[in-house]
């Protein structure tokens, strides 16, 4: 079943509020739709692309925009504060605990590694690179063992 | 920011000026890699292709909390050449190939593959030596809807991460992230938009006071959080399903990058 997150209300809420910021910025700016066909005309060249094809590319896209993101953050080792959270004997700690059992009870984790789903065009792009060597290793085999005979 | 101002210089060409721009950048990944045998040995160039589209298409900028204006220093478009019928003359066309087409930024784009693919290099040390394990069977990707209690966490830990950058660590926006990465049911049964207010208040002062906490308090740091949140849909043209997805993602990255130190320093325990 779809559920949303916390975090997807405050956005809508968020993106429901009157914009009190002056927009100086004079040009557009795609959506992550569009972003994703741009990325796919720039890569494979003007034709149709299909629903997989431009899933794939929103999700190298979203990838991007979060390494560009973690790229820049500060480690947590030079973060006074630690590393995003509190002490174990805190009490958000206890209660964090408490939430977590609570949590592990009710449902188990699904498990669905991202990298699984990618069949990105470097993936295959490397497949095939890589089948192209075996047959060349395999002529190349065969070419020594009849030079020997 | 440089990306997505590029980004936003190529959405205003015409079509057949992207495609030239495309074509072009080909070109010139073709080339580069011919004059870097070193480079051309493990990354191919439809790989170098994909990096800088993806690199550039998958721009993202941060708004600063403290600049209402949000000012850019960047060209003015009409101070730019417009050619509509011949590519190669037009400003906009020059600008953006000079910008991702060089030597340095196809350098750049070079190392965050190998980045990607084998880790990032510590100075002194070099990449790690040890193939890096799978992710932790702890996620669900949002894009498939579904989203499991592990989600939760992981979006709140990606917004966390990303006002890191914008607030000071010691910013009550920060403390309350904090607290929601942290604790993400605290929301649960609240009504929409309203939060539990005497809830968060509690939980806060036990753990972040003095100063002590009260309802304003917590309604100031979450409307500097909304403001903020807002300014990032709006600038980067996502919407909340969108920004949802990327926290998540970067709370997932983050694990990814500490990962080859772990087993780096697991090797070298076990040698």
């Amino acid at each position: 079943m779809m559920t949303r997150s916390r975090f997807y209300r405050l956005a809508l809420d968020a993106n429901e509020r009157q914009a009190n910021v002056r927009n100086v910025d004079v040009l557009p700016i795609p959506t992550l739709d569009e972003r994703a066909t741009l990325y796919l005309r720039a890569i494979h060249g003007n034709r149709d692309f299909t629903e997989e094809e431009r899933s794939n590319a929103r999700n190298i896209l979203l990838n991007s925009m979060a390494a560009e993101i973690a790229a820049q953050v500060i480690p947590a080792e030079q973060n006074p504060v630690g590393e995003h959270g509190a002490d174990r004997g805190s009490p958000l700690a206890q209660y964090a605990a408490q939430y977590w059992q609570s949590v592990q009870r009710k449902e188990a984790i699904k498990v669905a590694p991202i990298a699984r789903r990618r069949t990105s065009i470097l993936a295959l792009t490397a497949a095939f690179g890589l089948v192209l060597m075996q047959i060349d290793n395999k002529g190349d085999s065969l070419n020594d063992t009849c030079g020997q005979k | 920011m440089a990306g997505i101002f590029a980004l936003r210089v190529l959405w205003t060409l015409p079509r057949a000026h992207q495609a030239f721009v495309f074509h072009e950048i080909c070109g010139l990944c073709h080339h580069y890699l011919r004059s870097k045998p070193e480079d051309a040995s493990e990354i191919s160039s439809e790989e170098l292709v994909s990096e800088v589209w993806a690199k550039l298409i998958g721009s993202i900028t941060m708004p600063d909390p403290n600049d209402v204006a949000e000012r850019s220093n960047f060209p003015d478009p009409s101070d730019w050449t417009i050619d509509p019928h011949v590519p190669e003359n037009d400003g906009r066309v020059v600008w953006l190939i000079r910008e991702i087409g060089g030597p340095r930024a196809l350098a750049h784009r070079c190392e965050d593959i190998r980045r990607r693919r084998w880790g990032r290099a510590t100075p002194g040390l070099g990449r790690p030596l040890v193939q890096r394990s799978e992710l932790p069977d702890v996620e669900t990707d949002p894009d498939e809807g579904g989203l499991g209690p592990a989600d939760a966490v992981n979006i709140w830990r990606g917004v966390l991460i990303t006002a890191e950058r914008a607030f000071r660590p010691d910013d009550d926006v920060c403390k309350l992230l904090r607290m929601l990465a942290k604790v993400p049911g605290v929301l649960d049964g609240s009504d929409g938009s309203r939060w539990p207010m005497g809830r968060l208040v509690t939980i806060l002062n036990a753990e972040f006071s003095p100063p002590s906490w009260s309802d304003d308090r917590v309604e100031n740091a979450k409307k500097r959080l909304l403001n903020w949140v807002q300014r990032l849909m709006r600038q980067n043209n996502l919407d909340a399903t969108d920004l949802e997805a990327v926290f998540a993602r970067v709370a997932r990255q983050q694990v990814q990058q500490q990962m080859p130190a772990m087993d780096s320093s697991e090797a070298n325990l076990q040698s």
